[in-house]
């Protein structure tokens, strides 16, 4: 095959000027597939391929070319988009300008391997539609789907109004709800240490909120919560039943805690409580406030000498 | 449970007179910084240390100078620099050519209260020194080991660690102070005033020229209270009470600090202890015989603050330990306890107990290492 190549390129090349009557055997190709020629001698001076347009019918690259003699010797490459017989020089100009129409021709056969008159493919035929829509209802599914799962998120919020019961009882007690049943612990005198505490903390908390000083730190708010004319007094109250060593005997607890819980208060002074031997509503409760002892200062043995052991 | 009233009463009004004068005197000099002069007490009170934070020029050293001064105590004052060695605050061992003998030159950390003046401006070795003979109370100078005086108090201001020039305390160093107080600007009205004193302030002669006086120049050096006052309400401090619910809201606020996410290094044992001492300090300045939540939450910050440490995700968000503990504090209380229900058995809130715990007969002060 190769070998046939050379022998037309060797006829088309050598005697060519001089044999230009004689039928050429032509190089045929199908269209769109690329041919390699190699050593192909052209006279005159470089040659380079004449740019192409959207209309040109053949594709010409020349790959490489090099001296020979007053010639140049050219590798070649190329293929035909259209059906139909062509001189490759055709496709071809000189680098300096200068006229081509002493190069001899070059012919190429480009043949259609489609049958005769039919220059397009099969038509597409139509297959059926799938049923559950394109591309574009696929997409409108996902951004509903999207929605509806960010509406679900902030709809289920902490702080939102939840509507459901389902979610009522899944999200975490509200200080109010807390502080409840602590109260009326208190008023029962079952709280322990720990929970008085936080007992304590509770009623901070909640008048903070009550009063909106949330965004105070918290040092500044519970002065002012302390200054304040209705939480003030309750929760100095509080303070000297839970630390003062001394003072629990006045304090009610039944009135203290009255503003916190359904219950009325003042009805249910704490001395009247089961188990009240002593006067005061606290320590009849059960509660003791306890607490640390105080050290004492150790006399230096020395002066100049450091306290402690 | 300690029995208190007639004995004890005299010690409570006596240190609120001696408070009083204090803060009298002080106010002479130093205008407003009510907050500063009450941590300053604070420490004075329960031996802890403290360190003053804040910019250059909003009278940290003339405060302390002035609480100094006010004290019959001795006073000495070492202005920290970058070529300061550790000699220089300790002491070293020198040769006498007379005798030639080696004799021990004591440093100024024997003292009573020492104003250790822009500490972070010292390189970490010289400040090491300081720090490790504070939590020691002891100097070993050639091998021999000598005791700080009594009472030994460290006032100690610094700059903002942004500030250039400066090497930051790691968190090991700064959680042997008592307290960090951050000081803040004057307000508007105090400025004022700041400025007509020193406006005031007129020529002192010296030699055959004369100097603009400064604020440092009119401090009244007699002492406003005695040792014995000073001693009485050390005294006092020690009998405040302590209810167990007290104790309880401290593990309940160090423990929160420990579980916080945005906290890589949380509230140690001695954060509580140093709670609870300069709580009980508070309330004798405020004249209360038993602390109250309004202590925990007026002294948290400097109390705990300096002891806490961010993880870098937190700091990267652009949170500070002042924002966390804010946070911490805000929710004590408006979110359930972190502790449980039983009274904790660990070990560190053991410690604060059994500080405190001591018998008043047995005549043992609690272990001041704070
Ligand atoms: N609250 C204040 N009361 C009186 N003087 C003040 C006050 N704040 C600042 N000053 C003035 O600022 C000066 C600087 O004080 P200084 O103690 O040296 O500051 P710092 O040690 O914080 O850098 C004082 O000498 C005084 O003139
Ligand atoms: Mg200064």
């Amino acid at each position: 095959m190769l070998l046939a190549h050379l022998i037309v390129l060797a006829l088309a090349t050598g005697p060519a000027q001089d044999a230009a009557a004689e039928p050429q055997e032509v190089l045929s190709l199908s269209v769109g597939v690329p041919h390699f020629t190699k050593e192909l001698v052209l006279p005159g001076s470089l040659l380079e391929a004449t740019p192409t347009t959207i209309e040109t019918p053949l594709i010409l690259r020349v790959d490489s070319a090099s001296p020979h003699g007053t010639a140049f010797r050219y590798d070649l490459e190329f293929y035909g988009l259209d059906p139909g017989d062509y001189d490759l020089t055709d496709f071809m100009r000189r680098v300096n300008g200068s006229d081509t129409s002493d190069l001899p021709a070059v012919p190429v056969r480009v043949a259609s391997i489609l049958l005769p008159g039919q220059i397009k493919p099969n038509p597409v035929r139509n297959g059926p539609l799938p049923t559950m829509g394109g591309y574009r209802t696929t997409l409108w599914a996902l951004a509903v789907a999207w929605l509806l799962g960010a509406l679900l998120l902030w709809r289920g919020r902490p702080g939102r109004a939840a509507s459901g019961d389902q979610l009522e009882s899944q999200r975490a007690p509200t200080l109010g709800e807390r502080l409840l049943p602590q109260v009326e612990a208190a008023r029962a005198g079952t709280l322990t240490g720990a929970e008085r505490a936080e007992l304590e903390l509770m009623l901070i908390a909640f008048w903070r909120q009550r009063l909106e000083l949330g965004e105070l730190p918290a040092a500044r708010a519970l002065e002012q919560l302390k200054a304040h004319a209705e939480a003030g007094p309750l929760l100095r109250q509080l303070e000297l039943w839970l630390h003062s060593p001394n003072a629990a005997p006045e304090v009610d607890l039944g009135e203290l805690l009255a503003p916190y819980g359904s219950q009325p208060g003042g009805s249910q002074p704490g001395g009247s409580q089961p188990g009240g031997s002593q006067p005061g509503g606290i320590r009849s409760g059960g509660i003791q406030p306890g607490g640390i002892r105080s050290g004492g200062i150790q006399s230096a043995s020395s002066p100049g000498e450091a306290p402690g052991p | 449970m300690m029995e208190r009233g007639t004995d004890a009463a005299p010690d409570f009004d006596n240190s609120a007179h001696f408070v009083q004068a204090v803060r009298e005197r002080i106010a002479t000099v130093v205008v407003g910084q009510d907050i500063v002069v009450e941590r300053l007490l604070i420490a004075l009170f329960t031996g802890g240390h403290i360190l003053l934070q804040g910019v250059p020029g909003i009278a940290k050293t003339l405060l302390a100078s002035t609480l100094a001064k006010a004290m019959e105590l001795d006073f000495a004052r070492v202005q920290f620099t970058i070529d300061l060695l550790p000699a220089d605050i300790l002491g070293s061992e020198i040769l006498d050519q007379r005798t030639n003998e080696f004799r021990t030159n004591r440093g100024p950390i024997f003292t009573n209260l020492l104003l250790a003046d822009e500490i972070n401006r010292a390189a970490p070795k010289v400040q090491g020194a300081l720090l490790e003979a504070m939590q020691e109370r002891k100097v070993t100078i050639a091998g021999e080991a000598l005791t700080l005086p009594a009472p030994f108090l460290v006032i100690a201001t610094q700059n903002p660690v942004e500030q250039a020039g400066t090497f930051e305390l790691p968190e090991a160093q700064l959680d042997r102070f008592m307290l960090l107080h951050r000081l803040d600007y004057p307000t508007p009205d105090e400025e004022r005033e700041i400025l007509k004193r020193n406006a005031a302030l007129g020529l002192q002669r010296q030699g055959a020229g004369a100097l603009v006086q400064t604020e440092f120049d009119v401090i009244d050096e007699t002492p406003a209270g005695s040792a014995e006052d000073i001693i009485q309400a050390m005294q006092a401090v020690l009998s405040v009470h302590v209810s167990d619910t007290f104790v309880e809201h401290v593990v309940e606020l160090v423990n929160r600090t420990r579980n916080h996410p945005a906290i890589e290094l949380g509230g140690s044992p001695r954060a509580g202890i140093s709670l609870i001492k300069a709580s009980r300090a508070r309330a004798l300045i405020h004249g209360r015989d038993f602390v109250t939540p309004e202590d925990l939450f007026a002294l948290a910050e400097d109390a705990i603050l300096h002891r806490l440490r961010l993880r870098y995700e937190a700091l990267a968000d652009g949170l500070t330990t002042q924002l966390v503990l804010q946070e911490l504090l805000a929710d004590m209380g408006a979110s359930p306890s972190t502790t449980g229900r039983a009274l904790p058995e660990a070990g560190g809130e053991e410690d604060a107990r059994d500080a405190m715990d001591t018998p008043q007969n047995g005549a043992i002060l609690a272990s001041d290492a704070v």
